[in-house]
């Protein structure tokens, strides 16, 4: 599974670190920086959840 | 005995993070996750701001979709739910059993006709692309409610050139802010060019489509387009005759448990004792305990409510964590908001704090913080 975020989109909220701080990590003044861009496996499932709990859906992933 | 599996009513971000909640769970049946709209699930928040504004499309708002394990049904009108044989009734004359379920049927918008009849609301993507194109054919639009969704179609109207009236029931803009940030929302439509006209009392809709508003002072307010928001209204009706407790919503306990074996969470669901909370953070948290609950039962942690809201319009972006309307003693923790950006903090009664930033890019978990840290 490959993540990436989409240019200009993410406004900071971190949902997606609160839901997968395993995988994503918001700096501050920064758009979200991904720990993956290939996800483990055992990851996937935390993942999918941590993008889907974007509000502005920033981040696309692929399988 | 086979097991029957859960079924997830409501194809949205709570439907799917409730899907993925009875897996993670440890649920190893089918999960079937079943959607009235055509669409893949959406993310609502954006149909408002970002997407009526831009030129994306509407696979712009697309969530990633849900894993190979969840089974999802798109375009099909859930219509009853028979609670003796514990099987959900399909609009296209299907009907799916489950062990489990999980109502997550969102809301739809309020309309001022009973049928709502030549009205034009937002609630759905398809209902955001339509209004999206009127943009560009219409030279004047009124917008009924001064609340979050009727403010960001105003601006989205400002910005597309269109004049717009804005017929409000307070004397400010999304009076639920409070009074600091509704002033600050009112003075930038107001500089934006907006036409705010108060009115008290109820108005009537003239037309089929609905082409001008008549208020209770014998005026007329008439636009090329007319458009309704008033709040929306829990989707419970297909939940008639279940014997599921509805009362402004399907009512849950705090485990976000509905009935025996059935859950609720999002826009449709009430937690006992509380108003409904149609926000995306509130939705997605039901929903995590609504999944984990139907599996789990009292193991499953208790949903807490945890207040956080955003609005965007006429150029403010506005995050704010803590209960609204934000009000009390007001301190600023940075910037001004006179000057158009900032992060205040509200001291209100009994305890209640309140922080906003506006024009102020800070995460969710940082901006609870500073409420934590005053309470």
């Amino acid at each position: 599974m490959e993540l990436s975020v989409q240019e200009g989109r993410c406004e900071g909220y971190g949902l997606c670190e609160e839901v997968a701080p395993q995988v994503y990590r918001l700096p501050d003044d920064d758009d979200v920086e991904l720990l993956h861009t290939q996800v483990p496996q055992g990851l996937e499932s935390e993942a999918v959840a941590g993008a889907r709990a974007c509000p502005v859906a920033a981040i696309k992933l692929s399988r | 005995m086979t097991d029957a599996g859960v079924v997830v009513v409501g194809a949205s971000a709570a439907g799917l993070a409730a899907a993925e909640a009875v897996r993670r769970a440890g649920h190893d049946g089918p999960v079937t996750v079943v959607g009235a709209e055509p669409h893949p699930p959406y993310t609502r928040p954006a149909l408002s701001k970002a997407l009526l504004r831009g030129t994306g499309g509407g696979e712009s708002v697309y969530l990633p979709a849900p894993e190979a394990d969840i089974g999802l049904r798109l375009g099909v009108d859930a219509v009853g739910l028979d609670p003796v044989g514990r099987r959900i009734l399909l609009a296209d004359g299907d009907s799916l059993p489950f062990t489990g379920l999980v109502i997550a049927s969102g809301a739809r918008a309020r309309t001022m006709r009973v049928d709502g009849r030549g009205e034009t609301v937002l609630r759905s993507l398809d209902d955001a692309l339509a209004l999206r194109q009127s943009l560009d054919r219409v030279s004047s639009v009124v917008i009924l409610g001064g609340g979050f969704v009727g403010v960001e179609v105003a601006s989205a109207c400002a910005a597309a050139g269109v004049s717009t009236t804005l017929l409000i029931r307070h004397s400010r803009l999304m009076p639920r802010l409070g009074p600091q940030l509704s002033e600050l929302v009112t003075g930038a439509a107001l500089a934006a060019g907006i036409t705010l006209r108060q009115v008290a009392g109820e108005v009537e809709l003239i037309g089929n489509p609905v082409e001008a508003v008549g208020t209770p002072d014998g005026a007329v307010v008439a636009g090329d387009l007319v458009v309704t928001a008033v709040g929306c209204h829990p989707n419970v009706d297909w939940l008639d005759g279940s014997g599921i407790p509805i009362e402004d919503g399907v009512v849950v306990d705090s485990r976000c448990r509905a009935a025996p074996r059935i859950t609720a969470a999002g826009d449709v669901a009430r937690m006992r004792g509380r108003a409904r909370t149609p926000f995306w953070t509130a939705a997605l948290e039901q929903a995590r305990v609504a999944g984990t609950a139907l599996v789990r039962g009292e193991e499953a942690s208790r949903y807490t409510p945890a207040d956080f809201f955003w609005t965007e319009a006429f150029g403010l972006a506005v995050t704010v964590a803590g209960p609204l309307p934000a009000g009390g003693s007001a301190e600023t923790l940075a910037g001004d908001l006179a000057q158009g950006s900032g992060l205040v903090r509200w001291r209100g009664r009994h305890g209640r704090v309140t922080v906003a930033a506006v024009n102020h890019r800070i995460a969710r978990r940082k901006l609870r913080a500073l409420a934590a840290e005053a309470s």
